[in-house]
């Protein structure tokens, strides 16, 4: 058995004196699709963001390819749930997933290095782009994508830097529910080349997907797919699973 | 007009007021680019207000008042950087009291410098026309030194203004580009104060790149046609002023703000958001 590439042991986080995370402890192996669920404001952005070194724990410890987390994030991709950039930046499909290519393989010193992208960065932003079917974007606007186009791109970006694990928060919370399960089918054919670790409210939907799910609600309690029954949402939640479906 | 251009192959003090004009232009295209797409304007504001607390130091010790616009344009810069990465709670409560101490702090010294103080209205708003050579030097080199960093470093840069958490993701040194691009504001305020003075300078950083904003779609055109825009603006100014004898910096950026306004227009009949 190979070692996992995130090991989390004992994790807990606070916002000021508000407990996000209490305690967590969690393996993700490799080539694994994990589904992370769970209610509104239960903690599973901040798992993402502790994962990929954005946050600091409070106690407990984080490993991703057994290192820090901020020395290892340049294997991971990330696709957020709300750009964080402005609509209307001046800024081409092209030039911005090219961002996705800055320091690839690049670590220490090298970061600091002036310098521009190559052909095969460009080449690789191409493909990236073919493959979330998004190629025809490439010389549009970033602000006058529909929300659906700029998900796209989004995971486009996090492709182009070619990651072992790519981490999704919310990918189809913005966009047409139609297009929901084209997104997930599109992860599903690329979990045969990464791991992927997916945050969801969607418990049912996303079921289908993952081969794992791990229910996160200050604690975590994790689970497979074939074991979500009533007690799990009801713990989870804590209450009824329809009025938790009625909610969205 | 023709009696200006006329004027202009005659009189070297106009010779200067225009090549200052003109220099002023590049840094503020380039950098104003920067701000008006990072939405730093206040920081930018709050950098240009707070240098007077610099000039009048250097003025009360006897030494050269750019030279402490430099160096206290710098500080400030990098005690807003460090607010911003440190104390983001308070960034504006914080970023507006730098505003109003650097302003006191300069006001105190050049009251209590002995002399005659008829500088202080030139630093607060400009004497285009007093330009002295060794300051257009200054401004070239300036020009030069901002020029080669965003040459060099234009894919970092465009990282931490588009997305700065993105930025650090991709092992980018954020924080420091950060620092780094509010340090090169910095600058191009001091390439300003000669010009139009610190008060008026934040309308020629923003103004001509939010106007560019209207008609390109992507950083580096928008550099370009803001430092354009920025040329024909100095370059009207200082038509206008000159025969209507009214003072050159605030026409330059009356003329500024009216081609802004009306750039806004057009750009907003034709379906664009203002």
């Amino acid at each position: 058995m190979s070692k996992p590439q995130i090991n989390i042991n004992n994790l807990s986080y606070r916002y000021g004196k508000l407990k996000v995370l209490e305690d967590i402890s969690m393996q993700v192996n490799a080539g694994e699709f994990l589904g992370i669920v769970g209610p509104n404001a239960g903690g599973k952005s901040t798992l993402l963001k502790l994962i990929l070194g954005l946050l600091e724990p409070a106690k407990g410890r984080i490993e991703v390819f057994d290192k820090a987390p901020e020395d290892s994030r340049h294997r991971l991709g990330y696709v957020p749930q709300y750009p964080n950039f402005s609509r209307d930046f001046p800024i081409s499909v092209e030039q911005a997933v090219l961002l996705g290519r800055l320091n690839h393989n690049k670590s220490g010193w090298q970061r600091w290095l002036p310098g521009r992208y190559s052909a095969s960065d460009k080449a690789i932003v191409k493909q990236a782009l073919e493959e979330v079917e998004a190629d025809n974007l490439i010389d549009r606007q970033l602000g006058s994508l529909s929300g659906g186009q700029l998900q796209r791109v989004l995971l486009a970006r996090a492709l182009a830097s070619e990651p072992e694990v790519l981490l999704l928060d919310e990918p189809t919370a913005n966009i047409d529910q139609r297009l929901e399960s084209d997104i997930f089918d599109l992860l599903k054919s690329l979990n045969d080349r990464m791991t992927i670790l997916v945050v969801s409210h969607d418990v049912a939907f996303i079921s289908s997907y993952v081969n794992r799910v791990a229910c996160v609600n200050q604690t975590l309690v994790c689970h497979h797919t074939d074991a979500i029954d009533g007690d799990v949402i009801h713990n989870l939640y804590g209450e009824d699973v329809r009025m938790v479906a009625h909610k969205h | 007009m023709m009696d200006f251009i006329d004027a202009l192959t005659r009189y070297g003090f106009l010779q200067g007021a225009l090549i200052a004009g003109l220099l002023t232009s590049i840094g503020c295209g380039v950098m104003g680019s920067y701000v008006v797409v990072k939405r730093i304007a206040f920081i930018a504001g709050s950098i240009a207000h707070s240098v007077l607390g610099g000039m009048g130091i250097a003025l009360y010790m006897g030494a050269d008042p750019l030279i402490g616009a430099l160096i206290a344009a710098i500080i400030a810069a990098l005690l807003i950087g460090g607010i911003r990465l440190y104390w983001k709670q308070q960034e504006d409560t914080l970023i507006g009291a730098l505003w109003a101490i650097g302003m006191a702090i300069g006001v105190i010294f050049i009251a209590k410098t002995p002399g005659y103080q008829s500088d202080l209205t030139s630093y607060l708003f400009g004497n285009i026309l007093l330009v002295p050579h060794s300051s257009l030097w200054f401004m070239a080199g300036l020009d030069v030194v901002l020029l080669a960093i965003v040459w060099a470093y234009h894919r970092q840069l465009l990282a931490v203004v588009f997305d700065e958490e993105h930025a650090r993701l991709r092992g980018i040194p954020a924080s420091f580009f950060y620092l780094l691009l509010l340090v090169m504001v910095a600058l191009t305020v001091v390439l300003l104060i000669q010009v139009v003075g610190l008060i008026l300078v934040l309308a020629l950083i923003t103004l001509p790149a939010a106007m560019a904003g209207h008609y390109v779609n992507s950083l580096h055109r928008m550099m370009w046609l803001a430092t354009l825009i920025g040329m024909l603006m100095s370059f009207i100014g200082l038509a206008v002023s000159y025969p209507t004898d009214l003072p050159t910096g605030p026409v330059i950026v009356l003329v500024t703000g009216l081609a802004y306004v009306l750039s806004s227009l057009w750009h907003h009949l034709r379906g664009g958001n203002a």
